[in-house]
């Protein structure tokens, strides 16, 4: 499913969980989305440094298993675009609800 | 060369040293990743090294991607040739006095000018005077913040096409100010696209203006 607009704001969701690396965002948005959301992974990284360049997220340095992985957390101001963006999505999905409702 | 180096090639096509260094740390993490997961689940490793590469998608796609987001070649090398920095010229003393005196002496001679009826003199004097105005403001006030540097930089461009604009229309020989206009339209959108791409913290001082 093509959902490349979506795609920040489900790196967001993801990481306002819990901070994580790239291989875990991809995995957690599919898992959570049953598979149905099944992006290239090659993608996730622009994405990522676009949202590091807004200042949303912050990336560091950490160990995981003997070696160095980069990971990313949210930052306050990512938080709050976060919290926008949900309510726009609601918006959008109760008005194309409305729509194809009525079909 | 194997199937993960060939797609960070074309990934990596036309992006600088570093960000080219940045995005095959970052995809081989990834794809060491995917193969280990791959092959915890039971894939050979053939076949996890196959499925990894698969998942990463498109490298030409990949590519016009991190072109958006991370600084190509030709930005890199435009960063480098110009390695001013405004603030600390501008500290200066005797280039402040030098500017402001030639911009003080524009205006009186505009206003003299504009009294003796040369209308002519007293447009270049009054644009020179803002030109010099615009080039020496920043010596005084600091215009080093994103905020302000926006603020300068529509200054900047309303007076650019406020000179452009009439000089088109009046001179013999037009085809020498679309010349210098893209040249410097150019260079403001390399600059554009730089700024989007780094963080304002790394912004190097001319960037603002």
């Amino acid at each position: 499913m093509n959902f490349k607009g979506a795609l920040p704001t489900l790196i967001l969701e993801t990481l306002v969980q819990q901070s994580c690396h790239g291989y875990a965002i991809a995995q957690q948005i599919k898992e959570r989305s049953r598979g149905v959301l099944d992006f290239k992974e090659g993608t996730l990284y622009p994405a990522l440094h676009k949202l590091e360049n807004e200042g949303l997220v912050e990336s560091f340095e950490g160990m995981e298993n003997g070696r160095v992985r980069r990971s990313y957390r949210i930052t306050r101001a990512g938080r709050g675009v976060l919290a926008r963006d949900r309510d726009e999505w609601r918006e959008l999905s109760k008005a194309v609800n409305a729509i194809l409702g009525e079909a | 060369m194997t199937g993960l180096e060939m797609w960070l090639k074309r990934a990596t096509r036309w992006l600088s040293t570093d960000s080219a260094a940045q995005v095959c740390a970052e995809i081989q993490e990834h794809f060491a990743a995917s193969r280990e997961a791959a092959m915890s689940a039971g894939a050979s490793e053939e076949e996890a090294e196959r499925s990894a590469l698969a998942a990463l998608g498109d490298a030409g796609a990949a590519n016009r991607q991190y072109r958006r987001v991370l600084l190509t070649a030709r930005e890199a090398r435009f960063l480098r040739e110009r390695g001013w920095n405004p603030e600390a010229d501008y500290r200066r003393g005797w280039l402040r006095w030098f500017v402001l005196f030639w911009a003080v002496a524009a205006t009186s001679t505009g206003i003299w000018a504009w009294i003796a009826g040369q209308a002519f003199l007293t447009q270049m004097m009054l644009l020179t005077a803002v030109a010099l105005g615009l080039c020496g403001l920043p010596m005084f006030i600091s215009f080093f913040t994103p905020k302000r540097g926006r603020i300068y930089r529509a200054a900047k461009w309303t007076f650019i096409l406020a000179v452009t604009i009439p000089a088109l229309l009046t001179f013999r020989n037009p085809w020498v100010i679309p010349f210098v206009l893209l040249l410097t339209l150019w260079s403001e959108w390399t600059r554009m696209s730089i700024r989007r791409k780094m963080p304002v913290e790394r912004w190097p001082k001319h960037l603002y203006l």
